[in-house]
């Protein structure tokens, strides 16, 4: 005969020991479960630090795509050069973060998985529900989706809506009150009226607008060609004053060249007395001396 | 007997979902390693369909075809028409149900069959029990449906051990919500709530947009 001791002990080591498999159990799933999110975290931390990335490479992009055009030729290269660097550098931030760009061609087939749409083109330039151009280039990591492109998406233009025929009891009703009916037409029209003469009071208010700017132009160019002109007349007067110095200077200077050419001619004649004074003189033997 | 229970916040934006991991909560995350999962559904055609951001994805392209903010729906005689279909709203809600319940699983690797979720303070019967078939047919048991200001009373650390009264406000996604509790012999009672059910971070999001949007216009025509 069994002890009711060891028989409860029994089942209390038999409770304890489906508790302890039972945790077990739990522990060992919880380990697994560990393992595999583990590596489902190191993924979500390595797409975190790539879309950290994104800012800088979605700055470079906007830089690229700048549209800058310069005429002169140094501007240009310098241009150039600048260009390829910023490509350089984008190309080295997709390579650090292991990034591959989305960056669908426009009448590309838009996929939900890769793309996001963020606006419509009404236009028949692309086949319908494919995309348009692209607002902001998406990126993977090693097929893993960091950001989808944003990218517009094309739509066919919208008709018209077609005028709708009166029914029935609009015919009917129509009949029995004619008179209804023209003001119903009357109304209209006002309205319609009123509808166009608002459409062209909007469109004459906005040419308004446009010739007030122009004025406000044309005005800021007067005042400018007139500073020019005031500027242009100062110049004038001091090249004229100049000039007015120039002819004193040259008049001055004739009357003492002249004054010099006289002065020179006195000083020749004089030399010329004295050289003859100074000649010995010629005594005539004829003559008795003096 | 499997015990895990699965909590869900099934909201009017985002869904989230948790479940106790060694006596504390912890927020699964989805499919994507987001926390959030977006409660917008996408239906492709009649058979198919998608949930969560690329759902999303659809939302202007084809806005006939995406639902979003279904929470609103609950418990009312909205149908989505689909094809030849007519979706009601419990139908498109066990859609989002069981795309959390699934990436829960492939998440934590356990299969949760028992949930709780939490739903709004002043839903009516009807909409709690709209909620309540939207589990079913996603093939959850809802354990308990636990009021939202109760649920983020409980997650902000306050317990049953004294008497007293607090204040929950929950700005969220699409609603607004301000619940007055009190706590009393261990027990959560929502004494007042009130909200405003169209008015919610998505709200600004669009008054900033349109802000933006004029300013522009204005300054570069």
């Amino acid at each position: 005969m069994v002890d009711p001791d060891i028989t409860d002990l029994q089942k209390k080591a038999e409770h304890f020991e489906s508790q302890y498999n039972a945790i077990k159990k739990e522990f060992k799933d919880f380990i697994e479960t560990t393992r595999k999110n583990e590596e489902l975290k190191k993924k979500d931390l390595q797409s975190d630090q790539a879309k950290k990335l994104l800012v800088i490479a979605d700055s470079l992009c906007r830089m690229m795509n700048s549209a800058i055009n310069p005429t002169c030729d140094a501007v240009r290269t310098v241009h150039e050069n600048y260009h390829l660097n910023i490509e350089g550098m984008y190309q080295q931030v997709l390579s650090s973060g292991k990034l591959t760009p989305i960056d669908p061609q426009p009448g590309a087939i838009f996929d939900d998985t890769l793309h996001m749409a963020v606006g419509l083109e009404y236009n028949s330039k692309y086949p319908e529900d494919t995309i348009f151009s692209v607002v902001r280039r998406g990126y993977l990591r090693e097929s893993q989706l960091i950001r989808p492109a944003e990218v517009i998406i094309s739509k066919k233009p919208r008709e018209p809506l077609p005028l709708q025929k009166p029914g029935m009891v609009t015919s009917i009703f129509n009949r029995i009150f004619p008179n209804r009916q023209k003001f119903d037409a009357i109304t209209h029209d006002i309205d319609q009226l009123a509808h166009k003469e608002s459409e062209h009071i909007t469109r004459l208010e906005k040419e308004i607008a446009e010739l007030e700017k122009k004025i406000e132009q044309n005005e800021e160019e007067i005042h400018d060609l007139s500073q020019i002109i005031t500027e242009q007349a100062d110049i004038q007067g001091q090249l004229e004053d100049d000039m007015q110095k120039l002819k004193d200077d040259l008049r001055t200077l004739t009357t003492h060249v002249r004054e010099f050419e006289r002065c020179i001619s006195i000083r020749l004649h004089n030399n010329s007395l004295n050289l003859v004074e100074q000649m010995p003189r010629y005594q005539d033997p004829y003559q008795p001396g003096e | 007997m499997n015990k895990d229970i699965i909590g869900i916040d099934f909201g009017t934006t985002n869904s989230k979902m948790a479940y106790m991991l060694l006596d504390e909560p912890v927020v699964i995350e989805n499919d994507q390693g987001s926390k959030i999962t977006l409660s917008v559904v996408y239906f492709k055609n009649e058979k198919e369909f998608s949930i969560g951001e690329q759902a999303k994805h659809n939302q202007i392209i084809h806005p006939d075809k995406v639902v979003s903010s279904i929470k609103r729906e609950m418990g009312t005689d909205y149908k989505k028409q689909v094809g030849r279909f007519k979706f009601p709203p419990e139908y498109i809600g066990a859609l989002i149900f069981q795309k959390l319940i699934q990436d829960a699983r492939e998440r934590t690797g356990k299969t949760f069959y028992d949930a709780v979720v939490s739903v709004p303070a002043n839903y009516s019967d009807s909409q709690r029990q709209a909620i309540m078939d939207a589990a079913e047919i996603a093939g959850i048991n809802v354990v308990r449906l636990i009021n939202e200001p109760t649920a983020a009373a409980l997650a902000y650390g306050i317990r049953e051990d004294r008497d007293r009264k607090v204040l929950v406000y929950d700005f969220g996604g699409g609603t607004f919500d301000v619940s007055i509790l009190s706590v009393s012999s261990g027990f959560f009672d929502v004494d007042a709530s009130t909200g405003e059910h169209r008015l919610g971070g998505d709200d600004l999001d669009t008054r900033i947009i349109a802000y933006i949007t004029k300013a522009l216009q204005k300054e570069l025509g």
